[in-house]
């Protein structure tokens, strides 16, 4: 072709400019509703995932006991309850706030006979270089841990990101949120590990707030001993009210 | 991109559909002209999805589909292309298409593009995906360079898939998930890590070149 005047150029890039936008805002649009399904279904997993196994469950399966269980509640730092929706809560934007002002979601989970079976709390912090989160199901004695559920965005896949493994989770179960007084105090995971699976287990049974760590994350481990930290004191006042009840 | 230079404009006087150059176009790059471990390029995406058979399918899939269609596309409005923006042209054209099947991956694999995350968005940055638009596309008829978008793509799916293999096996014990040596199976840590891919991928580079009789000019 001869050499494009510029105004051909000009022409040619604003029309294929229009065009990928145009494109993509109708791909984006189209597939947003579905986009949105899938993230919700995986909070949902999480959630459930803090006290049954939700790894074989189908789609309709997960979505029908997370409504017929599962009820979302918002409190305030001092435990008042908050007329608000937990859809309208962003767990991530309220981390972003200081400890006292966040609005804080509960999930209570209900047995046939409407009482209170396990509270399950989110969590959220920063491991070594991306978000982490997670839930905690904590038993109606508002005491001991019934299972964690973990996840990252971005830690080193076969070091930092085994904590969204479920047999690091597994290290959760049964720890204690409250020492001898009764006070809530937080699970520490602790440098190197012991040899993984079982034997991490183990070596930390009679250790009521201690769990195994990772071995080679050291930094993701401090984040996510941030975040228990973090969340559990944030909810300390909704878990001595409900001790209370 | 060591294929910058632009290669001979295949002759097409009336050339069958699947005719034997067009079917050089698919086969090459699956061996002789091997994007990955003839020309090393894509070595960075190589090393970072191939943990698990899965993610690295369905990366194989998108790449194949994403190169082929970008080419094909230049390749058609390869003679409207004003040639002082002709790599912002190819970058919009891909970028617009890598988009697409992230967000298509989000909607309907959503797991698979959770482990896959940023490596999708980064297939834009792939040598292979300029490589064959720069070198074959801008001088090609469209369905030669559909076929050899396809070839190439595949050509380095092949690489992955069998990259995976390996890690997955020797790294977890299991193939697309399932745990095949038993809970006994202690996995090597060093197939899990990116360091694992460039031994497997070292390794099929010596195989392949030790039976094509590859010598370094």
């Amino acid at each position: 072709m001869p050499k494009p005047t510029n105004s051909y150029i000009l022409i040619f890039m604003i029309t294929l400019s229009v065009l990928s936008a145009v494109i993509l805002a109708f791909v984006s649009e189209s597939l947003k509703p579905a986009q949105i399904a899938n993230i919700e279904l995986e909070k949902k997993k999480s959630i459930l995932g803090t006290f049954v196994d939700v790894s074989q469950m189908s789609k309709e399966e997960i979505n029908k006991l997370y409504a017929t269980k599962v009820k979302p509640i918002v409190v305030s730092y001092d435990a008042k309850s908050l007329e608000l929706k937990e859809s309208d809560v962003d767990v991530s934007e309220e981390y972003r706030k200081e400890l006292k002002e966040r609005k804080l979601p509960v999930y209570q989970i209900m047995n046939d006979k409407g009482e209170l079976e396990y509270s399950v709390l989110p969590l959220y912090g920063h491991g070594l270089y991306d978000d982490i989160w997670g839930y905690v199901a904590i038993n109606p004695d508002m005491k001991t841990i019934n299972g964690v559920v973990l996840d990252n965005k971005g830690e080193t896949p076969g070091l930092g990101a085994r904590m969204s493994e479920k047999q690091i989770a597994d290290r959760y179960k049964g720890k204690s949120i409250r020492d001898d007084k009764g006070q809530v105090v937080t699970i520490v995971m602790q440098k190197g590990e012991r040899g993984g699976g079982e034997v991490s287990i183990k070596a930390f049974e009679n250790e009521p707030h201690q769990v195994d760590g990772l071995s080679g994350a050291t930094n993701t481990a401090k984040g996510i001993n941030k975040m228990f930290e973090d969340y559990l004191s944030a909810y300390t006042a909704y878990l001595n009210l409900e001790l209370k009840k | 991109m060591s294929t910058e230079s632009i290669e001979q404009p295949i002759k097409q006087k009336s050339e069958p559909l699947f005719g034997k150059k067009n079917r050089k176009l698919l086969s090459n790059p699956l061996d002789a002209d091997n994007p990955v471990t003839v020309q090393i390029l894509g070595i960075c995406s190589a090393l970072a999805v191939t943990v698990q058979m899965k993610p690295a399918l369905f990366m194989a899939v998108g790449v194949t589909i994403i190169v082929g269609l970008s080419s094909f596309i230049i390749s058609l409005m390869r003679n409207l292309i004003p040639n002082r923006v002709r790599i912002i042209v190819q970058l919009m054209v891909a970028a617009t298409l890598v988009v697409i099947i992230d967000q298509l991956f989000k909607a309907y694999a959503y797991d698979i593009s959770k482990q896959l995350s940023v490596y999708i968005s980064l297939i834009l940055t792939n040598c292979i995906l300029l490589g064959r638009i720069e070198a074959f596309a801008m001088g090609n008829k469209p369905w030669p360079s559909l076929l050899d978008g396809i070839g190439n793509g595949a050509g380095y799916g092949a690489i992955l898939m069998i990259t995976a293999v390996f890690r997955e096996l020797l790294g977890s014990g299991s193939l697309f998930g399932y745990k095949l040596l038993g809970s006994s199976y202690i996995g090597n840590g060093v197939m899990i890590l990116p360091a694992g891919a460039c031994f497997v991928i070292g390794l099929v580079v010596w195989m392949q070149r030790a039976r094509n009789g590859y010598r370094e000019e």
